[in-house]
């Protein structure tokens, strides 16, 4: 049989717009590969979705798999002649179970004996066999975030099936999902298309489709709703903004995309910017239009799901949802303004932050604490000290504010517009816009250091606070969003070189929040451990470079910098830094069992002629550091190499772990204080290293 | 079209669909989901169809009238179609179009929503339906209420009729909304809506309120221990309403808030499993019906 084009389409009722990609790759996946095991080849593999379609296109995939050869075991030779050397009815029970003449069988020996073996001829299943046994998966292998069952049916979906069509050439592929069975009949678009229609092969479905109102590539309707979009701008003599996000927002919600233009009253254009674009973009799903100098048009595009019949009621419609909410907007807004944003301090007593936490008129004075403990470990100077109290006695005021209570998601951003139209420096400004900044992974950081570190003390004390309350994070489970905080915390730090020590900062936040640092100590390292992984991932660093560079939270800013010198050494296997890095793991590895932290060492007690020459050479080691950089990675490293033989002397010599406690403990707080110099750079018994010789 | 035309058009429509019309439940609720049209009937295996009006209050949501579109009570046309059909979808269409909305020239769209009400143990996915960029409806398959898995899955369709109304008027503040020919929405509700504000944010008494709750949830728990299962429920949403009183007057901390949630969802459970060992003593006599799966 020869090569055909295969489609599948699992028709359903509308999905979420963000499921219908990840579901098409997950389909695709799982045919492909089943294929593959089936032995049938085929050409280019198209997947194409609409939000009530998801449909996968074969082209050429062979009629039938090829005839193989397959051999069965029998009885062993023992049991298959009799003493004559007639076949017994063993041998020839086998042979006929199997189809096969009893001359053909053939015997081998192997470690367990010989047997008897029928080469037995196996037909190639036509592709229609086996997609029948595939497809049923095929469909059920999107990962859906939520799945839902409907009606008598338990099987689960992410929304209800509705039709499943599956044609290969002309040839329907029967097969069935719960009481749902395939066949080639479609449906088109939902207000232009007819209800059902029927697809007579393969080759037709995308045509089809398309004389049904339906648009099934996705990637075709993309680019016709940004070319759509873009002359419509043109048109109005402007651009359309956030192109990309909300061409990928209206993407799934349209089969049949038309674009087209409303306006709304120029006197909503005195009311913030940010607010007029939220409602367009966040609640509408409607591409605001700015001129060629940027500023805001007073129109906006929205994308419909249908042709231009009635183009004029949907505008109509659109513009009066539109107006409706900007006039809550400019209402609030003019609300907001009647006060000064310094003057809503006081409300914020009447605010509950987190219930155990106490108001947000609490949470501002912890910031303001906090804030001033940071700006002296960041050492900074009195103008962005006084700007970093100012903006933390501001900074949540806004949630006061009607627009934040109406517009969640413009909170830090309403704060920072009323603060410069109060007259707030824009330092002081500027860090009340960006406190909450990053929300995501991969979102901008404050622009300023005043913000950043607003934003660090800002997340600090959620989590350590809302850490106390037994909000720990499991599995899917996090109420509090205490992993983005956290990653947001070590993002600001590692990305933003900030340097804070974050432990310190929260056993500080602790005492802020009069909380018990001891009882939370541990899941507070755990969640920095495994956010600081992900944000030291981001800058491609391996796991084990990344272990080591996290040796000491205080050098936590340097850790990607470090990280690229210890890559960068042993990928040129540099001598000098493979002795460093084996004496520091052999003293890193030992040290783990050491009992104090001291690391005053007492000559009197050394025995070993190794054990003054490693002091010296520790001696050494810290006077040159001093003269080093603390950023002069790669040179210090050169340095502990220094140190490398007398360690190794010292380990190549008695037992390290004298029987005298006594020695035992002089010698461990001599390792250690060389450890202590080495975690300046990394915990280098971390790395993975090269085999030694 | 009138308001009042808009109600008996649905009646009308959902009617031919081998509804019961039901009449608004006499209980004060927050949403036509709590009525025990929706609530009960939601549960067990027991086809059932209903379509009703639902006035809703929600106290915080008042304006004192002075709001173009807000109101402490308004209402809520409710559907409920157990088993979900599957043509649930062309069936909600085919009701828009009863009430004059030609899907042709409109565009309509259906926008995924999870919803989610803990205090009934409820929760089920679908979409908000928008016709011209306006949320009209929530589209709803239950999965779960009173905390018990729903099967047969129901789909629940909740129109909002005032803001409908108004878009199919053209215009954009209650005042003009025409209930009928003669009066307009503000006619018939703006002094009731004036004074229930001023109650429920200035003059509910506090404790007096808080007795009630108590009083309104020791009476539910001894009807349930005598197996008075829709006396009892009657009784979790007085005490449903009394909360949303508290609320809006302010008179709730955080943890105040979130006990009484679970004092109320924890009643509204023990209901559900009542009603559902109930009917099922009953044999289910729903399943014996005609039609009936």
């Amino acid at each position: 049989m020869s090569q055909r084009t295969f489609v599948l389409e699992v028709g359903t009722e509308e999905l979420p717009t963000a499921w219908v990609e990840p579901a098409l790759d997950a389909i695709g996946e799982v045919l492909c590969r089943r294929l593959a095991d089936a032995g049938l080849a085929h050409g280019p593999v198209r997947t194409m979705g609409t939000p009530r379609r998801l449909a996968v296109l074969i082209e050429g995939l062979a009629g039938r798999q090829a005839d193989a050869m397959r051999e069965d075991r029998g009885p062993p030779r023992s049991a298959c002649f009799d003493g004559q050397g007639t076949p017994t009815k063993a041998l020839v029970g086998f042979a006929a179970s199997k189809g096969v003449p009893v001359e053909s069988i053939v015997f081998r020996a192997d470690a367990k004996g010989e047997y008897a073996y029928a080469r037995v001829h196996v037909p190639g299943r036509t592709a229609t066999e086996v997609l029948a046994d595939i497809l049923p998966d095929a469909v059920l292998a999107p990962p859906f975030p939520k799945t839902m069952r409907w009606g008598h049916r338990r099987v689960r979906y992410g929304r209800p099936i509705q039709w499943l069509l599956a044609l290969f050439g002309a040839e329907v592929v029967t097969f069935g999902v719960e009481d749902l069975v395939s066949g080639r009949v479609s449906r088109g678009h939902r207000f232009l298309g007819a209800p059902e229609f029927s697809i007579a092969s393969a080759d037709e479905y995308v045509a089809a489709l398309e004389a049904q109102y339906v648009m099934v590539d996705h990637r075709r309707r993309r680019a016709e709703i940004t070319r759509q979009v873009r002359e419509l701008a043109a048109g109005l003599g402007g651009t359309a903004l956030y192109e990309d996000d909300l061409v990928d927002e209206n993407l799934h919600l349209v089969e049949w995309p038309t674009a087209l233009v409303g306006s709304f009253p120029e006197t909503y254009l005195g009311i913030p910017h940010v607010v007029l674009t939220t409602v367009m973009r966040k609640h509408q799903r409607y591409f605001p239009v700015a001129d060629s100098s940027g500023c805001l048009l007073p129109y906006f595009i929205a994308v419909r799901n249908g042709g231009s019949e009635g183009t004029d009621t949907v505008r109509r419609g659109n513009e009066w949802v539109l107006v409706g909410r900007l006039e809550d907007g400019r209402f609030s807004f003019e609300q907001d303004r009647r006060q000064r944003l310094a003057d809503r301090v006081p409300q914020l007593g009447r605010i509950t932050f987190v219930e155990g936490l106490g108001t947000l008129d609490d949470k501002r004075r912890r910031l303001v604490r906090l804030g001033e403990a940071v700006a002296a470990e960041l050492g900074l100077g009195p103008s962005d000290s006084v700007a970093l109290a100012r903006a933390a006695e501001l900074c949540k005021a806004d949630l006061a504010c009607r627009l934040v209570i109406e517009f969640p998601s413009l909170q830090g951003i309403v704060g920072g517009l009323y603060a410069e139209a109060d007259g707030e420096p824009s330092l002081v400004a500027g860090a009340i816009r960006d406190h909450y900044l990053p929300v995501a992974v991969g979102d901008e950081l404050p622009e300023t250091v005043v913000g950043r570190a607003l934003s660090l003390v800002d997340k600090m004390d959620h989590v350590a606070g809302c850490l106390s309350l037994g909000f720990v994070p499991s599995g899917a489970g996090d109420p509090q969003g205490l992993r983005r905080r956290a990653q947001g915390m070590l993002s600001l730090v590692i990305d933003g070189r900030l340097p804070v020590d974050l432990v310190a900062l929260f056993e500080r936040a602790c005492v802020e929040l009069s909380i018990e640092a001891e009882g939370i100590r541990g899941e507070f390292m755990e969640l920095l451990e495994q956010r600081a992984h992900a944000v030291l991932e981001r800058h491609g660093l391996p796991r084990h470079v990344r272990e080591a560079v996290l040796c000491d939270w205080g050098l936590l800013h340097t850790a990607v910098e470090r990280g690229r010198v210890l890559e960068s050494m042993l990928a040129a296997r540099d001598a000098e830094f493979l002795d460093a890095a084996r004496a520091a793991t052999r003293a890193g590895n030992i040290v783990s069992k050491r009992e104090s932290d001291r690391i005053e060492v007492d000559p009197a007690l050394f025995e070993h002629p190794a054990e003054a020459p490693l002091l010296a050479a520790i001696r050494d080691l810290e006077s040159s550091l001093a003269t080093v950089s603390a950023d002069a990675f790669a040179e210090r490293v050169r340095l502990f190499a220094k140190v490398a033989p007398a360690i190794d002397a010292l380990f190549d010599g008695p037992m390290v772990m004298a029987e005298e406690p006594e020695l035992r403990a002089n010698r461990l707080a001599m390792l250690y204080r060389a450890h202590r110099l080495f975690c300046t750079v990394a915990e280098f018994s971390r790395l993975e290293l090269p085999e030694q010789g | 079209m009138t308001f009042q035309q808009l109600l008996l058009a649905l009646h009308g429509y959902w009617a031919e669909q081998g509804c019961v019309i039901e009449q608004p439940y006499d209980v004060e609720m927050g949403a036509g989901t709590m009525a025990p049209a929706t609530f009960f009937r939601a549960l067990g295996p027991e086809p059932y169809r209903v379509a009703y009006v639902q006035p809703s209050r929600r106290p915080t949501d008042g304006r004192y009238g002075d709001n173009p579109y807000r109101f402490q009570r308004y209402f809520q046309y409710q559907v409920l179609l157990k088993p979900s059909p599957d043509d649930a979808q062309e069936r909600y269409l085919e009701s828009l179009k009863a009430v004059g909305i030609d899907p042709q020239v409109h565009d309509i769209r259906f926008l995924e929503d999870e919803w989610d009400a803990p205090t009934l143990g409820a929760s089920g996915v679908g979409w908000e339906v928008w016709l011209d960029g306006m949320e009209i409806t929530q589209f709803t398959y239950f999965q779960q209420a009173g905390s018990i898995e729903c099967h047969p899955v129901c789909v629940e369709i909740t129109y909002g009729p005032e803001r409908l109304a108004m878009y199919l008027q053209g215009v954009d503040h209650y005042a003009q909304m025409k209930w009928n020919d003669e009066l307009t929405y503000a006619d018939i509700r703006q002094m009731e809506e004036r004074q229930a504000s001023t109650y429920n944010f200035e003059h509910a008494d506090v404790d007096r309120l808080w007795q009630l709750f108590c009083l309104f949830e020791e009476e539910s728990r001894s009807c349930l221990d005598r197996g008075l299962t829709w006396p009892a429920y009657d009784l979790v949403l007085k005490c449903s309403h009394t909360f949303n009183l508290l609320d809006a007057r302010g008179a709730l901390s955080v943890t105040e808030r979130m006990g009484v949630i679970d004092r109320v969802r924890r009643l509204a459970r023990a209901c559900a499993r009542a009603y559902v060992d109930q009917r099922e003593a009953l044999g289910f006599p729903l399943l014996r019906q005609p039609g009936a799966a």
